[in-house]
């Protein structure tokens, strides 16, 4: 009997060295992102590290990823089609890199730059290797390219279809040339993408490692298989779900541009081991930047199933094969060229995600948590620097608080779920930039009371040291709730807040400076001393909040998460304090 | 049935993008239009434009009241998607 006489039908490979060969493919792309990491220039890689590294078979299907920013992982598949397609995979050569931002082409926005090189062994193309990543500056009407109040995609930066950045190991200089001639930050743009480069070189390495040793066979047999096998048990996953229709819808509360809310509506059917996502009926596209292309939307879809099944499972072209996305051209969740577009990828992103949950909080209620804090709130600035007159451009993203889980409590400060990323340090604020921070904390009550409590947001203050910056924001949830499921109650919504120097008042933007809306604005000019406070939101409570162990309240307590006064009116108990500090906690006559 | 397959050329002096009008997914390459009311109207097959045509309304995407189970629709959408296809068959049926 050999190795492969007792494999699962249709399989070519021992498991044994599948996994081998799994783990070394996953295991090159949280390299390729290591190398990123070290060796770019922008914080925005270094710190927040806010990009993917995928590799691809030679007919362009996902054979792995890694554990990075999951908005960028399901696009990346839409942006990768669409470069061999558009291109045709007949004319990469060995040594080319080539580069497209486009989200009519299946970027997520404008800032994401996805770059894809072919691998050749004996003279065929093997594999593709591609990483995308949010640079910190796209050439847009505001730096840091979120422009919350964009009316189109040209005010969102230079859009770049596919092509060569590099062709046979050669620099394309005019290429180059026009990128920097566009962007507010060339040098960083140029050590981001030297960055971005040397990774694809790190995969291309490993690749061609990877079939020295186990041949050509191996190697295709082995990515076939784990695609079957991610297919298999993603189908697995979906058909332990009821088959059924489940409904679901929420809104985005602004565009930006007017104070129109958008619904997004979503009608998930599960049938067997599929999952169809049918966004028909959401919103006609918005006029202001907070719309979604399909791959955005898709990409949402493939991120809330993978949070409700097996973690385990590969992550390669067979785990999209079972889910499907239907949204309609022209609506919120797939707008029409030329609509603008850069806050569908952080906002409408995870407020899909969100309705998701909702719509199968009844069928896999086990599984499914509450709404999270579910906006990036993201905050740009850029300016001239007093130390040294260069331009700098900074991305800045708050963590939020996540839903409560069916059997604990919502993580606290962890970035939007479609982005997996780290918020800048205060070391980073106040070394690179002219900026001070002065507070920066949990904030109590803004989890959403439950049996298992909202993770809580935060506050941020910020003070502007020099005499002129310009910031642009673009958040959500300001006056729309996080939802709570099963009883569960909402979370604290999110907030954006100015005050001048030598004033003590906090105003919303539309109070200081007439922006039609508060929460999402571009370009407007601060000076030294003026503060932000930035107030990300909390995640929704699940489950009553009465059912809430009341040594759980206690603790809470005792750790400033929640007040006295919401300890005594959202979970029934009496609280007084002690000498040390903590607290006594006795359930309230009548209330439990 | 009236239509007929483009191969869409890269959009350089247009900006010609085609969503299938039944899931909006984007075709890189080939598509089908379909004639409807007037104009050419983009879909990944033209199965699928038949099913589009059978369920929903044009230009409002919304689904007929009388369209019947959509589970079932959604099952001949997969059967006739053309954007679904394994790429790897796509590129070995050249």
């Amino acid at each position: 009997m050999t190795a492969t006489d007792a494999l699962p039908t249709g399989l070519k490979v021992d498991p044994v060295t599948l996994t081998v060969i799994d783990n070394y493919l996953a295991t090159t792309c949280r390299e390729m992102g290591i190398a990123m990491m070290r060796t770019a220039y922008s914080p925005m890689f270094n710190e927040s590290l806010d990009f993917s590294c995928v590799m691809f078979d030679r007919f362009g299907r996902m054979i792995s990823q890694a554990e990075f920013c999951p908005s960028q992982m399901g696009t990346i598949k839409f942006t990768v089609e669409w470069m061999i397609d558009e291109l045709g995979a007949d004319v990469y050569k060995s040594g080319d890199v080539i580069i497209m931002n486009d989200p009519y082409r299946g970027s997520g926005h404008i800032p994401e730059h996805t770059l894809l090189k072919a691998v050749f062994y004996e003279g065929a193309i093997v594999a593709f290797v591609a990483n995308c990543a949010h640079l910190a500056e796209p050439g847009a009407k505001a730096p840091g390219g979120l422009s919350g109040d964009a009316t189109d995609i040209f005010q969102e930066g230079l859009r770049l279809p596919p092509l060569w950045l590099q062709r046979e190991g050669v620099p394309q200089e005019d290429i180059w040339k026009i990128i920097f001639a566009n962007h507010r930050t060339p040098k960083t743009t140029h050590g981001d993408l030297m960055a971005m480069m040397g990774s694809l070189n790190v995969a291309e390495r490993r690749i061609t490692s990877l079939i020295d040793r186990y041949g050509m066979e191996t190697y295709q047999d082995a990515t076939e298989d784990l695609m079957t096998i991610a297919e298999r048990r993603m189908r697995e996953e979906i058909r332990a779900i009821p088959d059924g229709e489940y409904t679901f819808k929420d809104v985005i509360e602004d565009d930006g541009v007017s104070d129109h809310p958008y619904t997004v509506r979503v009608r998930v059917v599960v049938d067997d081991d599929q999952i169809t996502c049918d966004f028909t009926g959401s919103s006609e596209q918005a006029e202001g930047p907070m719309n979604g292309t399909f791959a955005v939307t898709a990409s949402a879809v493939y991120n809330a199933l993978m949070h409700l099944t097996d973690p385990t499972i590969p992550r390669n072209e067979g785990v999209y094969r079972p889910i499907h996305t239907v949204a309609p051209p022209g609506t919120i969740v797939n707008c029409e060229f030329p609509a603008p577009l850069v806050g569908g990828n952080t906002e409408l992103s995870p407020r899909i995600t969100d309705v998701i949950f909702g719509a199968l909080a009844n069928a896999i209620p086990d599984r499914v948590p509450a709404s999270l804090g579910g906006t990036s709130c993201c905050f740009l600035f850029g300016g001239e620097h007093p130390d040294d007159g260069e331009f700098y451009s900074h991305f800045h993203f708050e963590g939020i608080g996540w839903g409560g889980r069916p059997r604990k409590d919502g993580n606290s400060q962890i970035i939007v779920i479609n982005g997996n990323c780290r918020n800048t340090p205060v070391e980073v604020f106040e070394s690179r930039y002219p900026i001070r921070v002065e507070s920066y904390r949990l904030l109590e009550d803004s989890g959403g009371p439950g049996l298992n409590r909202g993770g809580l947001g935060i506050e941020r203050i910020l003070t502007m040291q020099t005499d002129s910056i310009t910031v642009s924001a673009i958040f959500n949830r300001m006056t729309v709730d996080p939802f709570g499921l099963h009883g569960g109650k909402p979370g604290m919504n999110s907030g954006i807040y100015v005050r001048f120097a030598d004033t003590l008042d906090w105003r919303t933007f539309t109070d200081a400076f007439g922006t039609e809306s508060p929460s999402k604005f571009a370009n407007l000019t601060l000076r030294r001393g003026d503060q932000v406070k930035i107030v990300a939101p909390g995640g929704g409570g699940w489950g009553d909040p009465m059912q809430r162990p009341i040594e759980r309240v206690k603790a809470d307590l005792d750790e400033g998460f929640i007040t006295p006064a919401a300890a005594e009116s959202l979970y029934g108990v009496t609280a007084s304090q002690v000498a040390d500090g903590t607290w006594n906690v006795t359930p309230a006559a009548g209330r439990r | 049935m009236s239509g007929r397959w483009i191969e869409r050329s890269p959009m350089y002096l247009s900006f010609d993008i085609y969503n299938c009008n039944y899931c909006g997914k984007n075709v890189p390459r080939n598509v089908w239009l379909e004639e409807m009311g007037g104009e050419s109207v983009p879909f990944c097959s033209p199965d699928v434009a038949q099913i589009y045509i059978r369920t929903r309304r044009h230009p409002e995407n919304l689904r007929h009241d009388d369209a019947g189970d959509l589970t079932e629709e959604l099952r001949e959408v997969r059967r006739g998607c053309a954007a679904l296809r394994d790429r790897r068959e796509v590129a070995e049926s050249k």
